[in-house]
């Protein structure tokens, strides 16, 4: 547990903390409105003003730093959002430890991925409108970030969300596009539906949703059943945010956007932002006792099951996508051992690595003219030395490598296992590290090793300097990342974080340089096998293939995740909507009402029978009546 | 003394005089002009009582009080409170933007711009009235022009639609002028002698048998109900709101429904607290069943008027249910909500209208790829859509959150449950955008023309407004929240939870060792 | 000496049930309205008799006024009669009975 931080005054900088969200929604709106006028400046303008949110967020950080540890904490109230009798919520940022990681992540990567978008939408004609949706979504993820309590994390929980809808659905003329699109949305909105959930539940618990507030009297306000519950339903928005196991489903079909979209959202940022969310409620989570084996059980499996679909690929982009899932997965784990440092490490480290990655690949498909089958590359390295080399080691920092930033990461998170006395996990980890090692390797392989198999990838050429300098920035990240925020246990990003989090866990169990060698020496053997399968020429690869039926075609199915959901949940729930639109609602209910009218027609139908046209009759039924009257009357007199 | 309420209420029915008095000689155009200058000028007064009016006092403004027919009690009383301030201005507001986007009906124009003049008469009158024969009058007045809207411009089943939407509302009316008049023959003992004064029968209701009371709370209920419309009696409104013409439906949606939620909110909760109390799971669980049902519905329509439609009885379930929790955050959520659905819906409609006068149809199946063919219509839906799948920022998910914030305090089952209409929302409506905005464009389709001048003329406040109220909600909230704490210091008695945010302070501040498990 | 009361009544009865027995019976519309008027007088025969019992002339006025309503109708229903007549060659009244289901 973490005791409440003392907010310090606004000194130096720090008030211009809301130019930091404000500038890429400036953006988002120039370019929205005014944006085809501007032709190529959309794009520049857009990376300018996400690059000046970095400039002004390393500004206010320096600033934050300058305050000592205990009072590290800035909360800055723009305007009252809700108020409603006691209950308030303000249009509040926050920038204490943790948000000003991800800030200076959302935004540095940010503009390196702005940059490169230049390149890669050039041909595009809504260029203008991709750069708005763009800057729209670094304003959302800022505010997710930067946010003072649940509600306005809320808002830019849900305004990622839109900005990831409308980008993978960008070029919505392809019918498939726009299903990944909805079903991106879709998805990740049924984890969000919980956390809003989780988020009515706190503020029955509290009557607030300030993280200050919340975390400060959690202890003396929350049974344990109480916490759990809380727990779990936040849990539920990160799982759909992280697709994490049993909502992953959606990441892979979202590599349907634009590739920059997929380094930024689907990599770097917007999919991190449920690790973001477990770690800053973790004064919650702790207070329950299940939520956090919970958490790593999930990270663990997902792991697991993602790392070994990422095998089965052979979309270069869904093997990146699987591998972001698995990479999720190991930072889930990593804060459901408490070590949330270690996960807000892996969180840095493989923004980097990752975002390398997917522009890499970008550059490649733009290369290969919209080719994504890594089965029709080969041979790339030559032809494309500047992309090839940077993902080499982007690949080589993602396989765990020493001594680039995910080595490091998956270190210090494999020691933690080791030395709290998590053997299953240690060990399942290390295979994880093994399946890592293993599919990046066959990534790299096929794609950039052997000879050319395809016409296209003898013409492949390298992409322009604006979308290979990004490569290169970000490669310097991903070899010095490690180094710069250290890897042990103590090490300086922990130290940074713990005001906010907590110390990183500590036991004794192997000697750190023992798991260190155990790890190397995993992703060696790792990217070795795979050197030996899809490049030495020594293994006949399809054939090799051909013997693992039906594996391959599982793993290529991502486990039939998808096919189990449609048959469960898609075809039952269709049903369930016809029959309460078709036949509940319009044969029983509206059928009871038009019944009702039915009825009174039909009593109509036989009293209109008496109207026989006969004068006489009716007389006489007229004289009948007044005699029977008069007659009645005398009786009565 | 001051007459803004009625000048607001009755100044469409000088339009209505103008057109008639011009008669045949009016050429349509000029019977345009006359109806959107009327409707305009009705705006603008609403606005100056709306500057009049005092957020922080909790009662009823701007009261005016006339006699009308001594004979029998009959008075002519109206006045405003918070909560009907911002209905008013609603509809005042969406006028308008209706009879802007009715621009293109050719058909007996003059008659047209009559029966929308004299819709907003009779609804502004419903909002006002402070007594109950009055209310009475205007509620029913409300169904003829409405009837003629429907029947005389819809579309295929038109006469169907508006016969049904007539007789429906109708039979529920028959209850609340039977209990009207129940309550009046109750008053004949007060010192004023008989009357339908709100204020007054309010404080006799009060000492009615607690069995009457109830009976007479379902009689309120069943005729509001109706025209909410609450689960199992809204089978009228996907008819109505199918067949109605463009503007029809936006006023359907934006003001028409709010009518019966407002009529719960002054009426039933006003006059029978402990009988709201009483049958406050009964209301509920049909709002959380109406909820998931609307949704549920909605995902299979083919007929994207019809998904609106349904995605109303969800919304508007909404609404109830935040009533029923009797909660500050709750109640307010609910009114919020009814103001949220209004412009959200309402922005819907004209969008759909607007597609189906280029497309000429409301089949999904018949549509697609429209985006790259009008892109800012397109995208201009899309926000409205968002902001109905209650995207934060936007309005509608003020209203919602708050809604089951305040509901989930008091019951978490009926929070919970009501929550899954968000996904159901985000399912339905991004399904039926995606079917008609992405996607290959059809043949027919090419060469349609994007949004113009008059259409974003008629767009553009809406839109603004859907923007503001998510970001700065406290606009209305200020007014709402002093009238609608009056309402529930009524209906709930003390010691039980009415602010969600209240309660907790309290145990924090004495700090209070865990609770939790003992309101579980 | 003065006719006692009933011999006006039972000729006012007898005339009535006369009226009414044409109008039940009879097919000709013209008959069918030279019943109802000998109804209509047969009323107006009691009325002038109790009149004359009571001494007073309210009954007499009420029956001048019957008298001049009764005139004003027979020229709605003549004229009735005779348009019907014009156009269908008939004023069998069981002929015309269009106005049924």
């Amino acid at each position: 547990m973490v005791g409440a931080l003392a907010p310090s005054e606004a000194t130096g900088s720090l008030p211009l903390l809301w130019l930091v969200p404000s500038l890429p929604l400036a953006g988002a709106a120039v370019n929205l409105f005014v944006g085809r006028r501007l032709g190529k400046a959309a794009g520049w303008l857009a990376t300018a003003l996400v690059a000046a949110s970095f400039a002004v967020a390393v500004v206010v950080v320096l600033d934050l730093l300058a305050i000592g540890t205990e009072e590290r904490l800035y909360v800055q109230h723009l305007f009252d959002w809700i108020t409603v009798g006691a209950f308030e919520v303000g249009a509040d940022l926050r920038l204490d430890a943790l948000s000003s990681t991800m800030i200076l992540v959302v935004t540095g990567v940010g503009s390196l991925i702005h940059l490169y978008s230049i390149g890669y939408m050039a041909h595009d004609a809504r260029s203008a409108r991709f750069f708005a949706y763009l800057n729209l979504f670094v304003f959302f993820m800022l505010v997710l970030v930067l946010g003072a309590n649940y509600l306005v994390l809320y808002l830019g929980w849900e305004g990622v969300g839109l900005c990831s809808y409308l980008l993978i659905g960008f070029w919505y003329e392809k019918t498939e596009n726009a299903n990944a699109a909805k079903k991106a949305f879709v998805t990740t909105r049924i984890g969000d539906t919980a956390m809003m959930v989780g988020l009515a539940f706190i503020v029955w618990k509290f009557g607030t949703l300030d993280f200050e507030a919340v975390f400060g009297s959690a202890g003396a306000q929350l049974t344990e059943a109480a916490a759990t519950g809380i727990a779990l339903l936040l849990l539920g928005g990160a799982i759909g945010k992280s697709a994490q196991i049993p909502l992953q489903v959606w990441l892979p079909d979202a590599m349907a956007g634009p590739t920059p979209v997929s380094a930024l959202i689907h990599a770097a940022t917007m999919v991190t932002a449920g690790v973001y969310l477990v770690v800053r409620s973790a004064p919650l989570f702790e207070l329950s006792d299940i939520a956090l084996p919970i958490v790593l059980v999930i990270g663990l499996v997902t792991m697991l099951v993602a790392g070994t679909a990422a095998l089965g690929q052979t979309d270069i982009k869904r093997v990146l996508a699987y591998s972001t899932v698995s990479q999720l997965g190991y930072m889930f784990l990593a804060a459901g051992m408490r070590a949330y440092a270690a996960a807000m490490f892996m969180l840095v480290a493989h923004a980097f690595y990752k975002a390398l990655m997917f522009l890499g690949s970008g550059s490649v498909i733009h290369g290969m003219h919209d080719e994504q089958d890594m089965r029709r590359m080969g041979g790339l390295l030559r032809r494309m030395p500047v992309t090839g080399w940077t993902f080499i080691v982007g690949a080589i920092a993602l396989a765990g490598v020493p001594p680039l930033a995910g080595f490091f990461a998956k270190d210090q998170l494999l020691e933690i296992a080791n030395h709290t006395g998590r053997p299953v996990v240690w060990i399942l980890g290390t295979i994880g590290a093994l399946l890592s090692a293993l599919y990046i390797g066959r990534l790299v392989f096929l794609t950039f090793f052997g000879s050319a198999r395809t016409e296209q990838a003898e013409h492949a050429h390298e992409s322009p300097s604006v979308m290979t300098v990004p490569l290169v920035i970000l490669a310097i990240g991903a070899i010095g990342a490690g180094f710069v925020l250290n890897s042990t246990a103590e090490g300086r990003i922990a130290h940074y974080l713990e005001p906010v989090v907590g110390e990183v866990p500590h036991g004794d169990g192997l000697p750190v340089w023992v798991l260190g060698t155990i790890g190397s020496t995993v992703a060696i053997v790792g990217l070795v096998l795979a050197w030996l399968v899809y490049a030495s020429g020594k293994v006949d690869r399809a054939a090799f293939e051909e013997r693992l039926e039906p594996l391959p075609r599982t793993l290529r199915n991502g486990w039939y995740w998808d096919d189990a959901y449609a048959k469960l949940l898609v075809v039952p729930g269709k049903a369930a909507a016809r029959v309460t639109a078709f036949v509940v609602d319009a044969k029983w209910v509206d059928g009871l009402v038009n019944g009702v009218g039915r009825g009174v027609g039909g009593l109509a139908q036989v009293g209109r029978l008496l109207q026989t046209g006969f004068v006489r009759s009716y007389a006489l039924v007229f004289l009948v009546g007044a005699v029977a009257l008069l007659a009645w009357i005398g009786v009565r007199l | 003394m001051n007459r803004l309420l009625t000048l607001t209420t009755f100044l469409p029915v000088a339009g209505v005089v103008v057109v008639l008095v011009g008669g045949r000689a009016l050429r349509d155009d000029v019977a345009r002009a006359v109806a959107l200058v009327t409707t305009i000028a009705t705006f603008l007064v609403s606005l100056v009582v709306f500057g009049k009016f005092d957020p922080a006092v909790p009662g009823y403004q701007l009261v005016e009080q006339a006699e009308w027919v001594p004979a029998i009690g009959l008075g002519y009383i109206v006045g405003v409170d918070g909560v009907s301030i911002w209905l008013v201005l609603l509809t005042t507001f969406l006028f308008p933007i209706a009879v802007l986007a009715s621009w293109p009906v050719e058909k007996d124009v003059r008659l047209y711009m009559i029966a929308m003049l004299a819709l907003e008469t009779a609804v502004v009158g419903s909002f006002l009235a402070l007594d109950l024969l009055l209310f009475f009058l205007f509620f029913e007045a409300i169904l003829v022009p409405m009837y003629f809207l429907i029947g005389g411009w819809g579309s295929a089943r038109r006469v169907y639609a508006a016969i049904k939407f007539f007789l429906y509302t109708m039979a529920g009316s028959a209850f609340l002028f039977l209990a009207t008049l129940f309550l009046w023959s109750r008053s004949s003992g007060l010192d004023g002698g008989a009357t339908f004064d709100l204020r007054a029968l309010t404080e006799l209701a009060g000492g009615l048998p607690v069995t009457t009371a109830r009976w007479l709370f379902l009689a309120f209920l069943v005729a509001f109900a109706v025209k909410v419309p609450l689960f199992p009696l809204h089978t009228w409104l996907p008819d109505a709101h199918t067949e109605a013409p463009t503007a029809g439906s936006v006023l359907l949606a934006g003001v028409l429904l709010k009518v019966g939620t407002y009529g719960i909110i002054r009426f039933n909760l006003t006059l029978f607290p402990e009988a709201s109390r009483y049958f406050a799971d009964l209301v509920s669980i049909l709002a959380v069943i109406g909820i998931l049902y609307g949704a549920v519905a909605a995902l299979i329509q083919t007929d994207i008027k019809r998904l609106v439609a349904y995605s109303s009885v969800s919304h508007l379930g909404f609404v109830v249910l935040g009533i029923f929790a009797f909660t500050a955050q709750g109640v307010t959520g609910g009114v919020l909500q009814m103001v949220n659905h209004g412009l959200a819906t309402g922005a819907l409609f004209l969008l759909v209208g607007m597609m189906y006068e280029r497309t000429h149809t409301r089949e999904l199946a018949r549509m697609g790829g429209l985006a790259s063919v009008m892109p800012w219509l397109l995208g201009t839906y899309l926000f409205a859509v968002f902001a109905s799948v209650g995207l934060p920022g936007l309005n509608s998910f003020v209203g919602e959150f708050l809604v089951i914030a305040g509901t989930f305090a008091v019951n978490q089952w009926y929070g919970a449950l009501a929550a899954l209409a968000v996904i159901l929302a985000a399912i339905y409506l991004l399904w039926s955008y995606q079917r008609v905005a992405y996607g290959p464009v059809r043949d027919e389709h090419r060469g349609l023309g994007d949004l113009n001048l008059r259409e974003s003329v008629v767009l553009a406040p809406v839109l603004a407004l859907l923007l503001v109220f998510g970001v700065y909600p406290k606009l209305l909230t200020d007014a709402i929240e002093p009238a609608v704490a009056r309402v529930i210091e009524r209906v709930q008695p003390a010691g039980q939870t009415t602010d969600v945010g209240e309660v907790a302070v309290q145990q924090v501040e004495i700090g209070l060792v865990p609770d939790g498990g003992q309101q579980e | 000496m003065r006719t006692p009361i009933a011999y006006f009544v039972m000729l006012s009865g007898v005339l009535f049930a006369l009226g009414t027995v044409g109008v039940l019976i009879r097919r000709n519309a013209l008959l069918i309205f030279m019943s109802v008027e000998l109804q209509l007088n047969a009323v107006n025969l009691s009325l002038i008799a109790f009149s004359r019992m009571h001494n007073e002339l309210d009954g007499q006025i009420l029956a001048f006024f019957s008298m001049v309503v009764a005139a004003a109708e027979v020229v709605v229903g003549l004229a009735i009669i005779v348009a019907i007549y014009r156009r269908r060659q008939s004023v069998n009244v069981d002929d015309a009975r269009e106005l049924r289901w």
